[in-house]
């Protein structure tokens, strides 16, 4: 994962501390379920660099604009506030329109493998491939990374209770 | 514009230049089209400003049971907002041409994320060039910021294409400026341009927005304007009879091809465009008498550039304006070579290749050499280095700068209305000076157009004569003997024995002399002439016999002599000498001219020659002593301080003769005798009463070949005897002078037997009466008789005077 600055990561736990403390009033009123409870929480940053090349991330609000080019990290923070644990969490991602996915911005530490769609995600592969016309016919080569339209997170490990786990990718705006 | 000044014609083939420059933009404009285009799918998939993006993750997950949930996160939303960017390029350097209108063009496309409107702002340009706020917008021909009609900044911004650029569409932009006249060839002349581009806002959230400047430049390099390189040398001949070889190696030197204008054909009464012509006087060697070079052959036409086709033109006239052919004359007095091309482009004489570095400087390359020869003049001077002198001129056409203006050398008639094709014929009056334009190109400097100055001359054909005053060229034999010819003409003098009349004694021992003048040396005038074509040092070698010295001096104020101008005074008057120009010679030896005389050809010399005897040697009387003097040139072979007298070393004697030129002998004939026994002998005693017949015979003792109208006189003149020629002489004989006693011992002059006077005119004395009567009866006649002879003695000529007498 790229550095993150001290400002970022303060506010990244102030995010994980409030929605665990949310999750637990749920379970508070609502009584003990015996089944997993996964909320996801979506966060988009921008992308910048100061004048010494050091990565900072701006929170993008929807009052703020973004044009062209800007490169937007969305943070997935998967938090299980159930009594059991959740297996085979597959977090998904959007690569919204008017965006194209910049290629190995994906996080891979919290799964066992990244998989990407072009169709929506009607088919998933690690390499996406398309055909293409050829001199001698139809064949396959990796797909731009810009066409993607979507990527998953496949587990590794069950999202025990009252524990979280954090998905990254970034976009930029076309 | 500058264009717009010029004439229609000048118009169309301006515009026609700037739209073949606009085809080769279009070639750019295309390819930037394209890429916009490229640019403007990409763009087509940029974001426009005011598009929302949202975005909501999800997950999938399983509990104990195996029973699949899914969840969604919360939707995350942001606005795209104005993204503007202006992109703004020049285009490829391009050679530009001092005084030429120059459109600098520039690409200007809306990168951004929405259509904008783009604002220029003024550009900058660099020493050498002067913005003229004349814009083209898109390479339009016509219409507003069209080629023909160029806008200012101001409206070229209110323009549509700019205040409204959509996204990827490029817009190209053409800036002019005009080079300065004076800007130097190499100068490098940049313009920057800037400009922005504005998006509007959309709604509150998506405000207006202005990209940052975006910045080009263009850069042009100044070269010349298509200049004709020429250089001309040639090849002096290597023999009498060699040939004169012009070559003149030609170039492109500007910057730019040459168009093929009407100027070049009109120089030669043609209406057929060219691309050049190049014009030569044939040489002509200034002075009088002169035979003119000829053209030798007619030349070959050069290689030339592809497509180019050249054609020799001759012509007679005496300026070079009219009667211009392509028959070969070799009496012609100009010589041309004329370029016409087949190239559809125009362009057709390209610039020239590396190594073309200027007229009058020799090329490494040429793009064509010209090569014509000539016959060698003949006459006074034509072997002068620089006695044939001339420059080639020319006619280049295509000349950005000057709006297609030919390059013409200076001296080159030029037509006023030079592209006017309406005029139907050369209009000589039209025209200005001839094409003998004198000043020389020289490096990368005006005139353009001209060669070098190119100076040669004949081969030298030195020659020498040395003669009697004023007459170098006289033959003759100095002595009667030796061959005629103006090696062995001569000057002949006489002088008074400054001991008296030379006399001679018959048997006298020691011989009688003849002293040597003591008041006014001894010193004869000669002529020394350069007869050879071209000007030559020369020295003089005298040489005197043994007994005798010679030293030369130089001479002024002498008079003219000719043939029929009868003598000069030898050495009292008639020329004044000067400074010696040589040493005193040893007695017997020779000496040289202590420095040589540069003697124009033609032009003579005059010296003389000043003898003396030396210490012990006793002239004699009427005894010749013949002197003589070599005069030579660079030419002469001297061996050892000795000309060897040939084409280029001519000799010439001065013979003095000593008491001369008229001698005097006397003789005696006993006509009758006493009569006594036995009577004397007759030959050698007189007896009272015996009449002796004394006979005064007068000679003038230079060889009577040398005498005018004499046999083998060549063209020695008889006025080179100076002093020889006897006039007035009369002949005395006195009887009671000295040891003569016929005055005592005689009756004096008979009447019996009358005096042989020769036609002269016989004066008696102390009596005029002759002597009558018979022995012994006899009257006293006059005992000195003196004869004034008439007319002149010519050398070789003799008379005899003779008279009677009677001894007592």
């Amino acid at each position: 994962m790229p550095a993150v600055s001290f400002q970022g990561v303060a506010l990244q736990r102030l995010t994980t501390a409030f929605f665990f403390a949310a999750l637990f009033a749920v379970f508070s009123t609502t009584g003990a379920i015996a089944r997993p409870v996964v909320n996801l929480k979506l966060q988009a940053d921008l992308v910048t660099h100061d004048d010494k090349g050091v990565e900072k991330l701006v929170p993008v609000v929807d009052s703020a604009g973004l044009k062209p080019g800007d490169v937007v990290r969305y943070i997935i923070v998967a938090g299980n506030s159930g009594s059991d644990a959740a297996t085979h969490l597959v977090p998904q991602g959007k690569i919204p329109a008017g965006t194209a996915y910049e290629a190995g911005s994906a996080s891979t530490s919290d799964a066992l493998r990244v998989e990407f769609s072009l169709d929506g995600g009607k088919s998933w592969s690690v390499k996406p491939a398309v055909k293409v016309q050829a001199a001698g016919g139809l064949v396959e080569k990796l797909a731009d990374p810009s066409s993607f339209t979507t990527l998953r997170w496949i587990g590794a490990q069950p999202l025990l209770p009252k524990t979280s786990e954090t998905y990254t990718y970034q976009v930029r705006i076309k | 514009m500058i264009h717009a000044k010029k004439e229609g014609h000048f118009i169309t083939r301006s515009l026609t230049r700037t739209l073949l420059r606009l085809v080769a933009i279009g070639v750019v404009v295309l390819s930037f089209v394209f890429a916009a285009h490229t640019r403007a799918a990409s763009a087509a998939a940029e974001t426009p400003p005011n598009t929302t993006i949202t975005n909501t993750a999800s997950a999938t997950y399983t509990d104990a049971n195996n029973v699949s949930y899914t969840t969604n996160s919360n939707t995350v939303t942001t606005t795209v907002q104005n993204a503007p960017s202006l992109s703004l390029a020049g285009t490829a350097p391009q050679n530009v041409s001092p005084g030429e209108v120059v459109t600098d063009n520039y690409t200007v496309t809306n990168t951004g994320n929405a259509t904008g409107a783009i604002t220029l702002n003024t550009p900058s340009i660099t020493a050498g060039g002067t913005l003229d706020d004349a814009w083209i917008l898109n390479g339009a021909a016509t219409g507003a910021c069209s080629v023909a009609t160029p806008c200012p900044l101001a409206t070229l911004n209110t323009q549509a294409a700019l205040t409204s650029a959509t996204v990827g569409t490029a817009i190209t932009i053409g800036l002019q400026y005009t080079v300065a006249t004076t800007t130097t060839p190499g100068t490098v002349i940049s313009t920057t341009l800037t400009g922005t581009i504005t998006q509007p806002a959309i709604n509150a959230s998506v405000p207006a927005e202005t990209s940052p400047t975006a910045t080009a430049s263009d850069t042009d390099t100044v070269k010349a304007d298509a200049r004709l390189d020429l250089f001309k040398s040639a090849a002096a001949p290597t023999s009498p009879t060699g040939l004169i070889t012009y070559t003149i190696d030609g170039n492109d030197g500007g910057g730019f091809g040459a168009d093929a204008v009407l100027s070049a054909g009109r120089v030669l009464g043609l209406t057929t465009p060219g691309v050049i012509a190049v014009l030569d006087k044939l040489p002509v060697a200034a002075g009088t008498g002169i035979t003119q070079p000829a053209l030798f052959a007619a030349p070959a036409v050069p290689a030339l550039p592809a497509n180019d086709t050249g054609t020799v033109y001759y012509s007679t006239s005496t300026d070079g304006l009219s009667a211009w052919s392509t028959v070969f004359n070799t009496n012609a007095t100009y010589i041309a070579l004329f370029v016409t091309t087949s190239n559809a482009s125009g362009i057709v004489f390209p610039s020239a290749p590396a190594g073309s570095s200027g007229g009058g400087v020799a090329q490494t390359s040429s793009q064509f050499v010209f090569t014509f020869q000539t016959t060698q003049p003949a006459g006074n001077g034509v072997s002068d280095p620089g006695a044939l002198k001339n420059i080639a001129n020319s006619i280049i056409g295509g000349n950005p700068g000057a709006g297609g203006t030919p390059i013409i050398a200076p001296g080159v008639a030029v037509d006023t209305d030079y592209e006017t094709t309406s005029t139907p014929s050369y209009p000589a009056s039209t025209f200005g000076p001839t094409a003998s334009n004198t000043t020389p190109s020289s490096g990368t400097t005006p005139p353009g157009g001209a060669s070098n100055l190119v100076s040669t001359a004949a081969f030298a054909q030195q020659s020498a004569l040395n003669g009697p005053l004023d007459n170098a060229a006289a033959t003759g034999s100095y002595n009667g003997v030796v061959g005629v010819s103006n090696q062995n003409d001569f000057t002949a003098v006489g002088f008074v024995c400054s001991n008296g009349p030379a006399t001679t004694v018959v048997g006298a021992t020691p011989a009688v002399a003849c002293n040597w003048p003591t008041t006014t040396p001894v010193a004869i005038p000669n002529t020394v002439a350069n007869n050879g074509n071209g000007a030559d040092t020369y020295n003089i070698y005298a040489n005197a016999p043994a007994g005798y010295t010679v030293q030369m001096f130089a001479v002024s104020a002498c008079p003219t002599t000719t043939p029929t101008v009868l003598p000069i005074a030898p050495y009292a008057t008639g020329c004044t000498i000067g400074a010696a120009i040589s040493g005193v010679s040893a007695s017997g030896g020779s000496v040289t001219t202590t420095a040589a005389t540069t003697i124009a050809a033609g032009n003579t010399f005059n010296y003389v020659a000043e003898y003396a005897p030396a210490a012990g040697t006793t002239p004699l009387p009427f005894v010749p002593v013949a002197f003589d003097t070599i005069a030579y040139g660079s030419a002469a072979t001297v061996t050892a301080g000795v000309p060897t007298v040939g084409t280029d070393a001519n000799e010439t004697y001065n013979v003095i003769y000593p008491g001369g030129p008229l001698q005097v002998t006397k003789s005696q004939t006993i006509v009758t005798n006493c009569s006594g026994t036995p009577a004397p002998t007759l030959a050698t005693a007189v007896c009272p009463g015996g009449t002796i017949t004394y006979s005064l015979t007068y000679r003038n003792v230079a060889p009577a070949a040398l005498a005018t109208g004499g046999s083998g006189l060549g063209t020695e003149p008889a006025f080179a005897l100076n002093g020889i020629v006897a006039s007035g002489a009369t002949v005395l004989d006195d009887g009671t002078l000295g040891t003569t006693n016929w005055g005592t011992t005689t009756f004096g002059i008979d009447a019996v037997v009358a005096p042989v006077l020769n036609g002269g005119t016989a004066t008696y004395s102390p009596t005029s009466t002759l002597s009558t009567g018979t022995y012994p009866a006899k009257t006293q006649g006059p005992t000195k008789i003196s004869v004034a002879l008439p007319g002149t003695i010519q050398p070789g000529i003799s008379g005899t005077i003779s008279f009677q007498v009677t001894v007592i």
